[in-house]
Parts: C-alpha cells; sequence; structure tokens
C-alpha cells in the first residue's frame, strides 16, 4: 500500500512541477500546490493510467490532496480486484 | 490619411543559425552564417533528405526559467523565447496598467500539427481515455500564440493567422491595421513554426524538398540554376509593433518603420505555384502604394525564394515586373538560403533581418549561389554582405496554392 | 479614421439543421434540434456518444467531384456556405472577377479529418504509410485558399483560427478591410468539421453532455462537439445601395480581449471586457441592446462565468435583454459557432424574431438572465451582439444594428 503513495506522490509531484518532498499527505492541491482544473483532471487520466482505473467524474472533486487521491486510487482498484476475482 | 503611423520598437529572435536573441541574429545573418544542418530532432535513416534549418541546442529553460514548460510544445517555446526577448528589447513592463493596450498576432500553420499527431496518438494506441487533458489545449491551432499570451499576460487578444508561407507577413499587416484603426497601442507581431517529423514528412512526401540526386546537391540555393526544392526551417521572430504617439509618450526606441503592405491571393491549384501567376507583383505594388513609394526607392529586396524551381522563377518574373530590368533593380538578398524554408514564421523572419540591415545599413547574402538561372534574373548580393544605403526593404512573402504579401519596412524619420 | 459603412448582404449556412437560411430559420425557431448519434467515427470506447453532425447535406449538389476529392471537409463547408451567402446576395462569379474580394474564415480544428487520416497510417504503419494524396489538403491556410481557388477570389485570403471564437475574428477582420479600403467585398465567417481529437479532449475533460445541451439551466451536463459553417457576405453600405442589394444588418464594430490566465478555463472579466469594446467601438449604449447571441456552450463554467460578464455590463437591465444559445438546438460548431450566430442574428433582426434555447427546464439562479426558454419569441431587435469565446482565453463580441431603423 506504500507502494500506491509513492507512484501517486510521482504522479502530482511531475504535474504540479514540485519535488516529491513537497508533497506532504495533507498538502492541499490548489492552494499549496497551485493545481487548476486542467491539472485536476491531469492527475485522474495519471493515476487511471497508472493503476489501469476508471474514476468517474464525481469524484473528481474529492482529489484535494495526496491522502484523498490515495484512497481514491486504492477504493478503485479494490472494486477492479473485487470484479476480477467475481 | 489620418491613420496612425506604425514603428518597430522591438525585435525578439529565434534563428536556427543564431539561436535566441536579436543581436547574435544580426551578426550571422551579416556574415552569412548558414543554420542548415544534419537533422537531430528524429532519425533521417528512412529519408533520402537529411538537412534542415533546425534551431540546435535550443534551451527554451535558460530564456524562460523552469516552471510552467512542461506541457508547452516546442513551437510555443520558440515563440515564448521569441515574445519574451522582444519586450525587454523594446523596453516594455507588461503590467495591470497597460495589459489591455497589447496584443499579440502571429503567424502560424502547421504549429500545433505534431501535438495533435501526438495526442491521436495516445487514443489510437492506448484508448481515448488515457489521453492527457493538460495536452488538448495544444491541439487547437491558435495554441502557441494563446499560449504566449497566457504566459506574458497580454491581454488586448491573441490572434493567429494560418495562411501558411505568408501567415508571418499577413500577421504584421493585420497587427498594423489594429494600430491604424486605434484598438490598440503595441503588438507582439510576427511569426512561428516548429520543425518536427510530421511537417517534414508532409512537405518530403509531397516532393517540395530538395534531396541529393544525380548532378543536384540537396541544397537551399534560392535562383540558382541547380535548385531543385527546398530545405526546411524553424523559428520565431517577433517585431514589437507600436503607435507612433505611444512610442514617443513612452521614450522607446525605434529602430524602424512598417510602412504598408499589400496581399492579393491568385491561387488556380491549391498546391501549385501558378505558372505566370501576377498576384505577387500586385502585392509589391500594393505595398509600394500604402507605403508611398517607387520601385526606384526601395534599396533592398527581402525575397521569399525558397529554392523551388517554379517559386523562384515566378518571384524572379514578379520582380522584373514590377522593377523592370537589371540596372533598376535594388540589391536583393534570399534569407531562407541560410535559414531554410519555415512556412509561417518566415515572413517575420525576414521582417526581423530588414530591421536589422536597416540598423547595419547592409543587405545580407545569398549564400550557395553559383550558377546564373536566366529565368532568375534578380539583383542578387552573393557570398558576403553588401554595405551600402538601407532606407527601403520591401519583404515578399510567397506560397503554393496562390497567397502572396509584401510588406514595406523602412528607416524612421520623424 | 475610417469613416466607410459596412453592412451584411448574404447569408450562407451548413449545419445540422438546415442548409442555407430558407431552411435553417424556420428550423431554429421551430426549436429543432440537430443532435444525434455521432456516425463518422466508432464511439463505443467514450462514455459519450452524441454530438451535432451534418448529415443531411450533400456536397455534390454544389461542387464538383473533383474539387471535392481536392479538398478536406471543412474547406468544402467553408466554400458551399459562401456559395450559398453569394447566390443570397445575388452576386454572380463573373462580378467577383473585377473585384477584389477578401476571404476570410474562422476554424478550430482545420482539416481535423485529414490530419486524423494522415496519422492514422502514421501511427500504424510509420511514415512511409502516409498516403501522399491527402498531404496538400492538410494545412490549416487550405480553408481559405481552396475557397479562393474555386470561386476564382482576388484579394487578402485569410484563415484565423481563433478557436471557438474564430468566426467572430474573421468577420471582425472582414469589416476592418473593408473600413480601410483593402478590399471590395469580404465573404468571411468560420468552418469546421467534425473533430474526432476535439471529441476526445472534450470527453476526457468530462466537458460533453451525454445527449442535451441545456444552455443556462440549473443542471445543465456541458456541451456537445458538432461541425457546419456559416459565412456572411460583407460590403460597404454606398455599394450594396448601389447594386439594390438586400441588407441584413449593419456591422458597427466588434471587440476582442484575451484573459491570459488559462488555456481553457473562460473568466467573466476577459468577456466583459470584449463586450464593453465592441460598445465603445460601436457608439451603442447597454441600455440599446435589444438582443445577445450567447456563447452558451452549456458547460457549468462557461455559462456562469459568460452571466457574471453580462450581468456586469448591464447592470441595471439585463433581466430585460434577451440571451439565447442556439448551440442548444446544434452543438458547439467550434470555430463556425460565431459565423452561424452571425448569420442567425442577422435573421433576428431582419425578421423580428428571436431563436429559444431549448432544452432549458430548471432556472440556475447563477444565470438568471431571460434565455428565451424553449420557445421563440416575436421581438423587435435593432441592435444585437453576438457574444464568442474559446480556448486561449480569447473573447470576442460583434454588433449588429438593423439597417435601415
Amino acid at each position: 500500500m506504500q507502494d500506491i503513495e509513492n507512484d501517486v506522490r510521482c504522479l502530482i509531484a511531475e504535474v504540479l512541477e514540485k519535488d516529491q518532498a513537497e508533497i506532504k499527505p495533507d498538502s492541499r492541491f490548489i492552494e499549496d500546490l497551485g493545481m487548476d482544473s486542467l491539472k485536476a483532471l491531469e492527475i485522474l487520466v495519471a493515476v487511471e493510467k497508472k493503476f489501469k482505473i476508471t474514476i468517474p467524474e464525481q469524484k473528481l472533486s474529492e482529489l484535494k490532496t495526496l491522502v484523498d487521491t490515495v484512497n481514491v486510487a486504492k477504493e478503485f482498484l479494490a472494486a477492479k480486484e473485487k470484479a476480477n476475482a467475481g | 490619411m489620418g491613420y496612425p503611423r506604425v514603428v518597430i520598437t522591438g525585435l525578439g529572435v529565434v534563428s536556427p543559425n543564431s539561436g535566441v536573441g536579436k543581436e547574435a541574429f544580426s551578426r550571422a545573418i551579416s556574415a552569412g552564417v548558414s543554420g542548415i544542418r544534419k537533422i537531430s530532432l528524429f532519425d533521417t535513416a528512412p529519408y533520402k533528405v537529411k538537412t534542415a534549418g533546425e534551431v540546435k541546442d535550443f534551451d527554451p529553460q535558460a530564456v524562460l526559467g523552469r516552471g510552467g514548460l512542461r506541457v508547452l510544445d516546442r513551437g510555443t517555446k520558440l515563440l515564448c523565447c521569441a515574445v519574451k526577448t522582444a519586450l525587454e528589447d523594446a523596453r516594455i513592463n507588461i503590467s495591470e496598467e497597460n495589459s489591455r493596450t497589447i496584443g499579440i498576432a502571429a503567424g502560424n500553420t502547421l504549429g500545433s500539427l505534431q501535438s495533435i499527431c501526438d495526442f491521436d496518438k495516445v487514443a489510437l494506441s492506448e484508448g481515448p481515455q488515457y489521453v492527457n487533458p493538460s495536452l488538448f489545449p495544444n491541439t487547437v491551432i491558435n495554441a502557441q500564440v494563446s499560449q504566449a499570451s497566457i504566459r506574458f499576460k497580454i491581454k488586448g487578444f491573441n490572434v493567429t493567422i494560418s495562411n501558411g508561407f505568408s501567415a508571418g507577413l499577413d500577421a504584421l499587416i493585420y497587427a498594423a491595421n489594429f494600430i491604424r484603426l486605434g484598438r490598440k497601442k503595441i503588438i507582439l507581431a510576427g511569426g512561428v513554426e516548429e520543425f518536427c517529423e510530421q511537417t517534414f514528412i508532409g512537405f518530403y512526401k509531397a516532393g517540395f524538398l530538395s534531396e541529393a540526386k544525380e548532378g543536384k546537391p540537396e541544397l537551399s540555393c534560392p535562383f540558382d540554376q541547380r535548385r531543385n526544392g527546398a530545405v526546411l526551417g524553424e523559428g520565431a521572430a517577433v517585431l514589437v509593433l507600436e503607435e507612433l504617439d505611444s512610442a514617443l509618450q513612452r521614450g522607446a526606441r525605434i529602430f524602424a518603420e512598417l510602412k504598408g503592405g499589400g496581399t492579393f491571393f491568385d491561387g488556380s491549384r491549391i498546391d501549385k505555384y501558378k505558372r505566370g501567376g501576377r498576384g505577387l507583383a500586385f502585392a509589391m505594388r500594393l505595398s509600394l502604394e500604402k507605403a508611398s513609394l517607387s520601385p526606384q526607392g526601395i534599396d533592398y529586396l527581402s525575397c521569399g525564394a525558397n529554392s523551388t524551381a517554379e517559386g523562384d522563377e515566378l518571384e524572379a518574373r514578379a520582380v522584373r515586373e514590377v522593377f523592370g530590368k537589371s540596372p533598376r533593380m535594388p540589391a536583393a538578398s534570399c534569407l531562407k538560403s541560410m535559414l531554410g524554408e519555415s512556412f509561417s514564421a518566415a515572413g517575420a523572419l525576414q521582417s526581423a533581418a530588414a530591421v536589422c540591415a536597416i540598423e547595419k545599413q547592409i543587405v545580407p547574402p545569398t549564400l550557395n549561389y553559383q550558377e546564373k538561372d536566366p529565368l532568375c534574373d534578380v539583383a542578387l548580393v552573393t557570398e558576403k554582405a553588401d554595405s551600402r544605403r538601407v532606407d527601403n526593404v520591401l519583404i515578399n512573402a510567397f506560397g503554393p496554392g496562390g497567397s502572396n504579401t509584401s510588406v514595406v519596412i523602412s528607416k524612421f524619420t520623424i | 479614421m475610417p469613416d466607410k459603412r459596412v453592412v451584411i448582404t448574404g447569408l450562407g449556412v451548413i449545419s445540422s439543421i438546415g442548409i442555407g437560411r430558407e431552411e435553417f430559420w424556420p428550423a431554429l425557431l421551430e426549436g429543432r434540434s440537430g443532435i444525434s448519434e455521432i456516425s463518422s467515427f466508432d464511439t463505443t470506447q467514450y462514455p459519450v456518444h452524441f454530438g451535432g453532425e451534418v448529415k443531411n447535406f450533400r456536397t455534390e449538389d454544389f461542387l464538383s467531384k473533383r474539387r471535392i476529392a481536392s479538398c478536406g471537409k471543412a474547406s468544402c463547408f467553408g466554400i458551399c456556405a459562401a456559395k450559398l451567402a453569394l447566390k443570397d446576395a445575388g452576386l454572380e462569379r463573373e462580378e467577383l472577377e473585377a473585384k477584389r474580394t477578401a476571404f476570410c474564415i474562422g476554424t478550430t480544428s482545420g482539416e481535423s479529418q485529414i490530419i486524423q487520416g494522415l496519422n492514422y497510417g502514421w501511427v500504424k504503419g510509420g511514415g512511409e504509410a502516409v498516403r501522399p494524396g491527402l498531404i496538400p489538403q492538410s494545412p490549416t491556410n487550405m480553408l481559405s485558399v481552396s475557397a479562393g481557388v474555386a470561386l476564382g477570389l482576388h484579394g487578402p485570403n485569410f484563415v484565423i483560427p481563433n478557436a471557438c471564437a474564430a468566426g467572430n475574428f474573421a468577420i471582425g477582420y472582414g469589416y476592418d478591410l473593408l473600413r480601410l479600403g483593402d478590399t471590395d467585398l469580404a465573404l468571411a465567417g468560420g468552418s469546421d468539421a467534425f473533430s474526432k481529437i476535439a471529441y476526445t479532449g472534450f470527453a476526457r475533460m468530462f466537458a460533453i453532455a451525454p445527449q442535451m445541451c441545456q444552455p443556462f439551466d440549473k443542471n445543465r451536463k456541458g456541451m456537445l462537439v458538432a461541425e457546419g459553417a456559416g459565412l456572411v457576405v460583407l460590403e460597404r453600405l454606398e455599394d450594396a445601395l448601389e447594386r439594390k442589394a438586400p441588407i441584413y444588418a449593419e456591422v458597427l464594430g466588434y471587440g476582442v480581449s484575451c484573459d491570459a490566465r488559462h488555456m481553457t478555463a473562460p473568466f467573466a472579466d476577459g468577456m466583459k471586457e470584449a463586450i464593453e469594446n465592441a460598445l465603445a467601438e460601436s457608439g451603442v449604449s447597454p441600455r440599446e441592446v435589444d438582443y445577445i447571441s450567447a456563447h452558451g456552450t452549456g458547460t457549468a463554467v462557461n455559462d456562469r462565468e459568460e452571466c457574471g460578464a453580462i450581468k456586469k455590463v448591464f447592470p441595471d437591465n439585463y433581466k430585460k435583454i434577451p440571451v439565447s444559445s442556439i448551440k442548444s438546438m446544434l452543438g458547439h460548431t467550434m470555430g463556425a459557432a460565431s459565423g452561424i450566430e452571425t448569420v442567425a442574428c442577422c435573421l433576428a433582426i431582419k425578421n423580428g424574431n428571436l431563436p429559444p434555447t431549448i432544452n432549458y427546464q430548471t432556472p440556475d439562479p447563477e444565470c438568471d438572465i431571460d434565455c428565451v426558454p424553449n420557445v421563440s419569441r416575436r421581438h423587435k431587435v435593432d441592435i444585437a451582439l453576438n457574444n464568442a469565446s474559446a480556448f486561449g482565453g480569447n473573447n470576442s463580441c460583434l454588433v449588429l444594428k438593423r439597417y435601415p431603423v
């Protein structure tokens, strides 16, 4: 699970042009890290691509911090595994 | 007429023979430095053509700083470097107070091509879900100019002119008209085109490019008997066009005046130079008329000839029609012998060169000229720059399809 | 300064709800939707499947087979709309021979279908698989070059690809060229062919509505990608009067601005600036405006920001000015949109009717304008504004006036 957080941090750092160390678990993307609407979408797509999941539009507004993003990734990864198992 | 005069108060250039900056460009064109060399941006093994005018070792970070370059394409970075150096040259600080009086208009026709193809490639190979939303805006044709307006906070307007070979000059005319109509005080005007494999393939497959074959060199040699096609180039040039009063009020250095321009379409096939076409002669006459000059007033004719058999012949004929035979012809020169054919950027680079030529009082040389073609009898300056009085420069840009534009740039006198 | 007055004397439109003004206008007033399931490519992999494709248009009715084979779809749309506009203006090809005729066309995606075709070969088979025949048709300047060739035009020949505000920029420049005496006549407007790339991008931005475009509705779900062309004939008033041409409207001026903030997000302040510039150039006061053709894409952000701009420019009377979005019927025809909307404004002025904003169900307090909900309305229009905004922070507004008043 630690790997997921690292992967997500890495993606976010790239999109927001920050050092990974600057992406604290609860740094706010918009207020602290300068995210805009397009970069928010880019993060969503990058996470989808990395984990081969699909995140619905309603979740976009929930991606506010690293923790949020990791949680969303985990949620849909779990759903995918469940679907695959089923 | 009562229209305000339009002067040139700054210059920004990114060119294959000099990199970023006006001074380096001015020196390079005076010395006749070629920017054409082996292509490095992609592997040319599958192709017979091997050379182009690339801006080599282009380092946008050195000019623009680190931030915000991640999703910008090459053309946008070329243009941004030209805009930044033009603003510095003109000593303009864009602020909340003046931002709305400043606009940008630049020629760009193929600039989004690589971005479009890359974006589409992801959709085709990985699926539409995985395209990068941040790269989507680069697929619109106005992306490069719009990105520049955002980066430099230019709030007056941003306009892209996609007129192909004449786009750079057409953008200057568009911008000058905005100033003449009183809409804006200052407009950054010029052109940009990036070199990429997609553009290369297009011109290559269309048979437009010079390639080495029996008895023919792969060479940009305008008006030369040996010419057999264009060599592609890239670059960006931005001229700061300013209403005369605005320039005087802020004590700006005035490098030259944009006296007038004329454009005249006369196409009959979308992809062929028109044999015997008179559109370019009309365009030249229109711009002379706007500048209130007779043909004899022109000291330097900056030709658009790009080393294609038909294009160069067409221009030579048009020049004869306007200027008469040899002794009455102005000193002519072809920048594309140094830089290659950079499409929408070409006219802007020629205009930047015209400003430099007026400043230095020289006509830059045409490189690679060896064998006279009786069909291309123009008074070409070859080998080295000709030091001479240069008050008025007539610049031509034209292409297959039928677009023809000319612009007159003159020494400024109050 | 120039004192030449410029009028619109011919209208040409290619749209999903009608070809030519005679079909287009009744369809608009009826509130007919041109939205259908996309058929030009397979949308299986996309979450959305609807758009505004032009399905009842036979290019062969307008152009020779040879011409069609030599041009992309955006060029064909533009040429055909230009032909319709010339016919509407009562101008024959022979008359153009003796005139300088400018062609100014706006577009968002240029010949996107041609580029997609070339790129498909490139991606699947590398450089060698690229089909050479398509190459000359692919550059964006072909939109004006092919029209110039097909119609035998001589004069300024411009493509202004200012994305979804491009039509207004092109019409504005045609107007400028006439005022400056640089042309005798101008054909100006916008054209776009349905672009899979635009569709892919907007879909990925969650900007596309599932089935219905609902501008200004509280529950609006996005825009719908569409295609088409709208061009007008512009000429100097004195010339139009001399040849007794029908006059739809006078162009009083236009305004442009740039947000200089973001490539995709629209902002009320920039839109306000464009409208104010347009009013100032035209010498029109906010009280005189009778109708606004909205940019009105149906996305949450655009409609909110546009209404915000309208409220700022017309603080006292914004609820009294009808503001409708014909994108509710056509979808977003991209660079063609403001060209087609200019045609609609001319017809509104001429006929005294306003096209509705269809699919309007739930009022949105943030968009408390009068959007002419669902049914057309009789309304005298002396002054109409045509708003258009675009990627790259572009904003524009064209001002049209009844002639004679």
